[in-house]
């Protein structure tokens, strides 16, 4: 499993890290039980702070998802799916919508934008 | 010419000859020192750069050659070519930057590696340091079993230095040879644990950690020679025991180098690198000239070279100092301790190790008969010829003058002196006959028209 990082990305690399990691949290690329890199480890392979790569895990371990021993290292655990509120999926979708508007601005062209939106939501539906 | 200088040459030459080659061997991406396209390699001006930096190099290769060859100066010839082949890298970085290419902005991160080990566990990287307590502990309790003194180091016709048995100096011994592991221990797995991957998955992932794996072997097979020279000496292994060492040694380092080497930095030269992110993940403007590496915002203790193979400390970070001070500490404490050595070594003087044991026949060490002759005449006018002793040998006989004098005015005037053949240590041996008795002496070698060992016994 790959993890990506842009380092000229406007987006906090910790904040990179957590959303990588959490998609493959979610598709099921890393199952409960697996051990991610250890702090340290993953910090130096990036090139950042030990602290920006702890701060995405203990992230991950309030949403659930991680266990964090006290040596750094993190694994997944066993996790039971929250409902989202009402105010939470709105801000979901103001995002979606950020995020389109965002690609649309870029130049992609509606029709492979919609191509892919429906992709997304066919491997969605197969959760 | 002497051994010692047609040596030194046969070094300057290996190291032109690796230099010329180092280019070649870092990652496709990297050339002296810049990230590049990998095809630019191949164009006329990575050529006339690469050119131009072999007949820099050569040109000081053959500089030094002639200080040497000429003039005897080994220490200006590795001088010039330090600055030489320094100089010549500077130049064809700068050089080089101008066809820089950016680099990779995406990371790729495996999260899936497996993890990596130090070869054999801790435990090998422990092993030898309790080999060098079992040594010591044995050494100690078994004092009366030890010869008088114990060699230390050997030159090319075998123990040149030694120290007088005790305690102290036995620990001394293995300390120093303790924190040499304890630096290649730390080597071994800063390699392991603080330096920065480089590829993430797939073929170069493999040999990137094939390449870190055969490194590390390297580091720790040499702490396992380490420990040999202080086992040798305690257990009193014979001269041919050190000289099978050393070229053991020399075989299995250049064996592995040469492995390494056509594995290129990172392995790089085992495999393809299409699709991989361009550079080494550091980034060009945090490279002095292409050869130190200071970049305070990376946390990594040790980046991949940008020229030839192996790592280099980030200077940038703090904690890469610390081994580098211990080093330099240690290095600069050496001549304490070596004084310290030889003082004791030569301290005690009047009872040789092996007295009335087999001479070896052979001419007697250049000027060594003239020099032990003005040595015993200016001690019986009270004022011995320093000059023409080494600094810890004078500080010896400084100590133990009146004794020795009382000694010799005792004996009475110098009649004869007859030389005898050599000691199992290589000193020339001779008989002295004074007016009332005799004294058998031993001489080393000289060293720069000085004498570093000698000491002496009464004849019945």
């Amino acid at each position: 499993m790959i993890l990506r990082i842009d380092a000229e990305s406007a987006t906090p690399v910790y904040r990179q890290i957590v959303d990588g990691l959490r998609v493959a949290l979610v598709k099921g690329d890393l199952a409960p039980g697996d051990s991610l890199p250890a702090v340290r480890r993953l910090a130096l392979d990036i090139g950042v702070h030990f602290n920006t790569v702890a701060q995405a895990y203990r992230e991950l371990a309030r949403e659930g998802w991680l266990h964090i021993s006290a040596r750094g290292g993190a694994q997944v655990k066993e996790r039971s799916m929250p409902v989202a509120s009402k105010p939470e999926a709105a801000t979901y979708r103001r995002r979606i919508e950020e995020l389109i508007a965002q690609i649309q601005a870029s130049g992609a062209a509606p029709s492979s934008l919609a191509r892919e939106l429906r992709r997304i939501a066919k491997a969605l539906e197969g959760f | 010419m002497s051994t010692a200088t047609i040596l030194v040459s046969i070094g300057l030459f290996s190291m032109s000859a690796l230099g010329h080659y180092l280019p070649q061997l870092t990652r496709p991406d990297v050339f002296f020192g810049v990230t590049v396209d990998p095809a630019f390699r191949a164009s006329d001006e990575a050529r006339r750069i690469l050119r131009d930096y072999r007949i820099a190099l050569w040109c000081s290769s053959i500089a030094a050659g002639a200080l040497i060859g000429m003039l005897d100066r080994v220490g200006a010839a590795f001088l010039v070519y330090l600055v030489g082949a320094c100089g010549a890298q500077v130049a064809s970085h700068r050089r080089a930057l101008i066809h820089a290419t950016a680099r990779s902005t995406t990371i790729e991160i495996d999260l899936s590696a497996p993890k990596e080990h130090i070869p054999g566990g801790i435990s090998a990287t422990l092993l030898p340091f309790v080999a060098l307590i079992g040594l010591g502990s044995w050494a100690v309790s078994h004092m009366d079993r030890l010869p008088h003194r114990l060699p230390v180091h050997w030159g090319f016709g075998g123990p040149d230095r030694w120290v007088i048995t005790s305690p102290r100096a036995i620990i001394g011994l293995l300390m120093v040879h303790a924190f040499a592991c304890l630096l290649l221990t730390a080597s071994a797995l800063g390699v392991l644990h603080w330096s920065r991957r480089i590829s993430t998955s797939g073929p170069s992932a493999a040999a990137e950690r094939q390449f870190r794996r055969r490194s590390i072997l390297v580091i720790l097979t040499v702490e396992y020679f380490t420990i040999m020279p202080p086992a040798f000496s305690l257990l009193q292994a014979p001269a041919l025991a050190i000289r099978l060492w050393s070229v053991a040694l020399l075989v299995t380092v250049i064996a592995f180098v040469i492995g390494l080497m056509r594995a290129g930095q990172g392995g790089a030269r085992l495999t393809t690198t299409g699709g991989r992110p361009a550079g080494d993940r550091t980034a060009d403007a945090r490279w002095i000239g292409g050869l130190i590496y200071f970049n305070p915002t990376d946390r990594a203790l040790l980046v991949e070279k940008r020229m030839g193979i192996g790592w280099t400390p980030n200077f940038g970070n703090p904690w890469s100092w610390v081994p580098l001070m211990a080093l330099a500490i240690v290095v600069g404490m050496g001549p304490l301790l070596v004084r310290e050595v030889s003082d004791s070594a030569v301290s005690t003087p009047l009872q040789p190790d092996n007295p009335g044991g087999p001479l070896k026949s052979g001419p007697a060490g250049p000027g060594t008969e003239d020099s032990l002759r003005r040595y015993i005449l200016s001690v019986a006018q009270g004022s011995p010829n320093y000059q023409e002793m080494s600094p810890q040998l004078a500080a010896s006989v400084n100590r133990q003058l009146p004794k020795i004098k009382a000694l010799i005015d005792g004996l009475g005037e110098l009649k004869s002196l007859t030389y005898r053949g050599t000691d199992s240590d290589g000193a020339d041996v001779y008989v002295a006959a004074f007016a009332r008795g005799r004294l058998e002496w031993h001489i080393g070698p000289l060293v720069d028209g000085k004498v570093a060992y000698r000491h002496f016994r009464p004849l019945p």
